[in-house]
């Protein structure tokens, strides 16, 4: 496999609109994700391939969510380095916990507060980083 | 959690790393059909990898598992270097270690609920 120069031009500082699609990829990601656990923790085993969609439709509908934070990802990694799209993408870490507590499947306590306030101070530091 | 789930974790983490390098192949490609196929093989590698995952999040806490998948923020990076020579300002490193560090909060807060 040939990898060709890097052609596209690399964006030392993360545009405004770039900041919307990483905000819908962590939303659409975090509710995947959640799906994932959900539907992970009912998995029924079945031989029949409808019965398998039906029973496991949450597990299917993450799988599906994930496509658009996966095209949204490749669309930055053409504009920006992957670890400072990693970097931003991270805040989905302070998503799913919180997206977890409002539908009452985790608990908050201090530990995760100030872990879900590290990371968001990390994420905002990283957006105002310019590049070389 | 066991070591054998613990083994499992990293190799999700590898290989997760491994699919988002040939997704900046397939964004890098120059033919149609090489961008198809390699973003098919990174979907691919994401579908498979995803059933570790779905697993460790039957038998573990959302937080916990996240907290270890966080370590794809590390070898993405270096993959990244060693695949396209991208370099990394030292302070998104730090940062990087900084949101490394919250996430294993987020985990050991999980640890004691």
């Amino acid at each position: 496999m040939s990898v060709e120069p890097l052609q596209t031009k690399i964006l030392s500082s993360l545009q405004l609109k770039d900041a919307f699609i990483i905000l819908i990829t962590v939303s659409v990601a975090s509710i995947a994700n959640v799906l994932l656990k959900i539907g992970g923790s009912r998995f029924v085993q079945t031989f029949s391939p409808i019965d398998f969609l039906i029973q496991n439709r949450l597990i299917i509908l993450g799988y599906v969510l994930y496509l658009l934070p996966t095209l949204s990802t490749m669309y930055l990694y053409k504009k920006y380095k992957m670890g400072f799209v990693q970097a931003l993408l991270s805040v989905t870490y302070i998503s799913i916990p919180l997206l977890g507590w409002l539908i009452r499947i985790e608990q908050l306590n201090m530990y995760k507060i100030i872990g879900i306030l590290v990371i968001f101070f990390s994420v905002i530091y990283i957006s105002q980083i310019k590049q070389s | 959690m066991t070591a054998i789930d613990f083994v499992l974790a990293l190799i999700d983490v590898i290989i997760t790393a491994g699919a988002n390098i040939v997704f900046k192949f397939a964004v890098n490609a120059n033919s149609k059909v090489m961008k198809l196929f390699l973003t098919l093989t990174g979907f691919g590698i994401y579908f498979l990898m995803s059933f570790i995952s779905v697993y460790l999040y039957s038998r573990y806490s959302l937080a916990l598992i996240q907290a270890l998948l966080t370590l794809t923020l590390i070898f993405t990076p270096f993959l990244a270097r060693l695949f396209f020579k991208e370099e990394l300002d030292k302070r998104i490193w730090i940062a990087i270690l900084f949101i490394v560090l919250g996430i294993s909060l987020i985990g050991f807060g999980q640890s004691q609920i």
